[in-house]
């Protein structure tokens, strides 16, 4: 199915991403036990784990830690790869307001992402899970901007999942 | 799809391990496990699609009824029918037994009652607890005796400064309520008898169902002691063509203020409440006034007495019970929803039975019907709230709700109607809300309506439950809408063999002046949902073989002519602890 492809291509991509520029990082059995652990609590178990497991960064992470790497890593990465195909079709249908609407949500979801980052330094969890579920909101309201499914309904959801994940994994 | 998802993982896993040396994976340890007390939604389900994550069954075998649900000393306490050796009905039954300090999060105790005496050796069938004054919990029951006749028995609890009462015993005296030559009780006609009441004369009072002919009717008996039990002679109340009356229910309501009443409350402020449980799997109940003098219950003018009069709920429900909560002065409901699958599944998956989620009762400020809504702790098990962006859906269209566990969720919605033009005006044949629901599906296109949401939904939608509206103008006045509330399983599962039946009722709601509003707890294979703020009740159970776990959808949706608005919100639902035995704790 059609999202499925979506997903393993954005997992390729990020694994091929981070491969490549990885510092030989060792995932240890505890790093690999803790992701696990960790992704078995939530609602998206495999996408969890190979988010995590994309990033060599993830190895050694605490539980807090692997939080921000799913919201300033790869949350950060999904928005990034979406902005870029709304431009795209934006420059395909320059008279669409809904395009350059999403154009706008995504632009929140962006200082979301910010937000999330910082209230982790700042060790204030609640507010990194608020700061995800506004982004979650963000692409339900890009998804309702269209009648029906979207033309980002793969985008919008891969982006809903990850900050889930994110706001999931930040208060555990 | 998930094949192909699991081995690029693998694969990419393996790459990642393969070049940094070989490693194994173990099963998780557990250090951080206990923090979260609740937990989210998660893999847990996999081996079982449609094991609930919030609603009460035990790990495995048949379930029924609630059977005397009460609180003491600050622990609820909640006893079903429990099969313990098998997944179908046995007569055989006993009374299993949970605790819970919440009504959400259960402990399981030993049975409370077993088959063991002469007077229930054949089974330990429903019945009613009553506190007594002093707080003593006391059990009456139907047990069915060595000649396989139903009778009535007493337990009491074994230790009172037990918090858990998790022993009971039978008096000796037992049974105390027969069927006989002299009282012309049929003895496979008499059980379930209610939480007991006292009357101004101080003398307790009870009802048990039964039957005469094709009448259904209630037998009174009253006591003095708790122990001698009297028949009284003129019926408590009764209805023809109904048959036998299972599970009856008797209790009041106030007229005045949004709480609970303990069952013998009465006065000039309160009214009374009779629900029966009828042998077509349907319940009904009418609202009337209890006379104290004569011991007679007389339902108010108009009451329709047939499953075609007022339901708790219209759809998998039965055999409810009520009680009276005094730690927080409600009335609380339980019921039972049994299986909409075939035997062989139910054998497959290994349990069959619900209890759906406790509900307050209140009685509506019309006075002619009740008002349902789920207990307010089970909000506690709503994760963060998904707000849904006000959106007005068009006419045949639908817009997916992201971020939430579809499968295990609860979500509220509200519908805002600004233009009636278009709207379909009701033949006044149509009288039979179920048979309209189930011509005018959810693919049946129409003027206001079908709109609402597709839960439990594949992907591409070739399995979903619609839980809507329509709304109909009325036939002979141009003024008046008649609100319609359907939840249609024709397409819930692409499997044959499930009972796919839609269920309907209509709603009294003004939708010009007033929002329309939609609630429905989804959890795997039970949607339970709310019109109205609670004044239509429907439950569905339903098991989509595509539609499951990660792979469900939810939606909201429009099929109508006419645009509707919707706001709401959505909350995955956390997976409750309900039933689970030591060993799964550790796990």
């Amino acid at each position: 199915m059609k999202s499925s492809v979506r997903l393993a291509s954005f997992v390729c991509l990020i694994h091929v991403v981070f491969l490549s520029i990885s510092h030989c990082r060792v995932f240890l059995p505890n790093d690999l036990r803790l992701i696990e652990h960790t992704c078995n609590k939530t609602p998206h178990r495999d996408l969890c784990v190979s988010a995590l497991t994309s990033d060599p960064e993830s190895a050694g992470a605490d539980v807090k830690g692997l939080a921000r790497i799913m919201a300033n890593v790869i949350l950060r990465k999904a928005t990034i790869d979406t902005q870029h195909k709304i431009e795209g079709m934006i420059a395909h249908n320059p008279g669409d307001q809904r395009l350059t609407k999403c154009r706008d949500d995504y632009k929140v979801i962006k200082t979301k992402i910010d937000s999330t980052n910082a209230s982790i330094t700042k060790h204030d969890y609640k507010s990194a899970e608020e700061s995800m579920n506004d982004a979650i909101a963000e692409a339900n309201i890009c998804e309702g901007r269209f009648p029906g499914r979207s033309p980002l309904i793969y985008e919008n959801k891969l982006e809903a999942d990850i900050a889930d994940l994110a706001a999931d994994i930040v208060i555990m | 799809m998930a094949l192909m998802i699991f081995s690029l993982r693998i694969f990419f896993f393996l790459s990642v391990l393969l070049s940094f040396g070989v490693i194994e994976l173990e099963g998780s340890h557990h250090a951080c496990s206990n923090l979260l007390n609740l937990e989210l939604p998660s893999t847990r389900q996999a081996k079982e699609p449609y094991r609930t994550g919030y609603h009460f069954q035990p790990p495995k075998n048949w379930i029924n009824d609630p059977n005397g649900p009460l609180i003491y000393k600050n622990v609820y306490h909640h006893f079903y029918q429990y099969n313990p050796h098998g997944v179908a009905w046995s007569p055989n039954i006993v009374w299993a037994h949970s605790t819970s300090n919440d009504l959400v999060n259960w402990i399981p105790h030993d049975d409370a009652l077993n088959p063991s005496e002469p007077f229930d050796i054949n089974g330990c069938w429903s019945g009613s607890a009553t506190i007594l004054p002093g707080g003593k919990p006391a059990i009456v029951y139907t047990g069915i005796n060595s000649e396989n006749e139903q009778v009535q028995n007493l337990a009491f609890p074994k230790n009172l400064s037990d918090p858990f009462l998790r022993e009971w015993v039978k008096i000796p005296q037992n049974p105390l309520m027969i069927p006989t030559e002299a009282n012309q009780i049929n003895a496979d006609s008499f059980r379930d008898p209610t939480t007991a009441w006292l009357g101004s004369d101080n003398r307790w009072r009870l009802v048990i169902g039964s039957k005469k002919n094709q009448t259904g009717l209630a037998i009174l008996y009253t006591s003095e002691d708790f122990l001698h039990w009297t028949m009284v002679n003129h019926t408590f109340h009764s209805a023809k063509e109904n048959d036998m009356w299972e599970c009856p229910d008797f209790f009041p309501v106030s007229k005045s203020s949004p709480i609970g009443l303990d069952t013998s409350t009465n006065g000039p402020d309160v009214k009374h409440v009779l629900k029966v449980s009828l042998f077509t799997a349907k319940e009904y109940y009418t609202i009337g006034t209890y006379n104290l003098d004569k011991d007679i219950y007389n339902p108010d003018k108009g009451s329709v007495e047939s499953d075609l009069g007022l339901r708790y709920d219209y759809g998998k429900f039965y055999a409810s019970k009520s009680f009276f909560d005094s730690a927080k002065n409600r009335r609380i409901l339980w019921g039972w929803s049994n299986e909409s699958s075939s035997a062989n599944d139910d054998i497959k998956k290994g349990w069959s039975g619900l209890q759906t989620i406790p509900r307050t009762i209140l009685l509506d400020e019309s006075e002619k019907q009740l008002v349902q809504w789920p207990i307010e702790e089970l909000d506690k098990l709503r994760t963060k709230q998904v707000r849904l962006p006000g959106i007005v859906i068009k006419g045949g269209s639908l817009h997916e709700v992201l971020g939430v566990t579809a499968a295990q969720a609860d979500i509220e919605v509200t519908f805002e109607i600004s233009d009636f033009e278009k709207t379909e005006v009701l033949d006044p044949s149509w009288t039979d809300p179920q048979i309209l629901c189930s011509k005018k599906d959810a693919s049946v296109y129409g003027g206001l309506g079908p709109f609402g949401l597709l839960v439990l939904a594949s992907e591409g939608l070739q399995e979903y439950t619609a839980v809507f509206y329509r709304i109909f103008k009325s036939h002979n006045n141009n003024n008046k809408y008649v609100v319609l509330m359907c939840s249609d399983q024709s397409r819930s599962s692409l499997n044959e063999n499930n009972d796919k039946t839609t269920y309907g009722a209509f709603v009294n709601v003004d939708p010009v002046h007033e929002k329309l509003s939609l609630r429905s707890l989804i959890d795997h294979s039970i949607v339970e949902s709310f019109g109205g703020e609670g004044k239509a009740c429907i439950t569905a159970r339903v098991y989509p073989t595509l539609a499951v776990d990660g792979y469900t959808n939810l939606y909201t949706f429009n099929y109508g002519k006419e645009s509707v608005k919707v706001t709401g919100s959505a909350w995955t639902m956390r997976t409750a602890k309900i039933n689970r035995s030591r060993k799964e704790e550790n796990e």
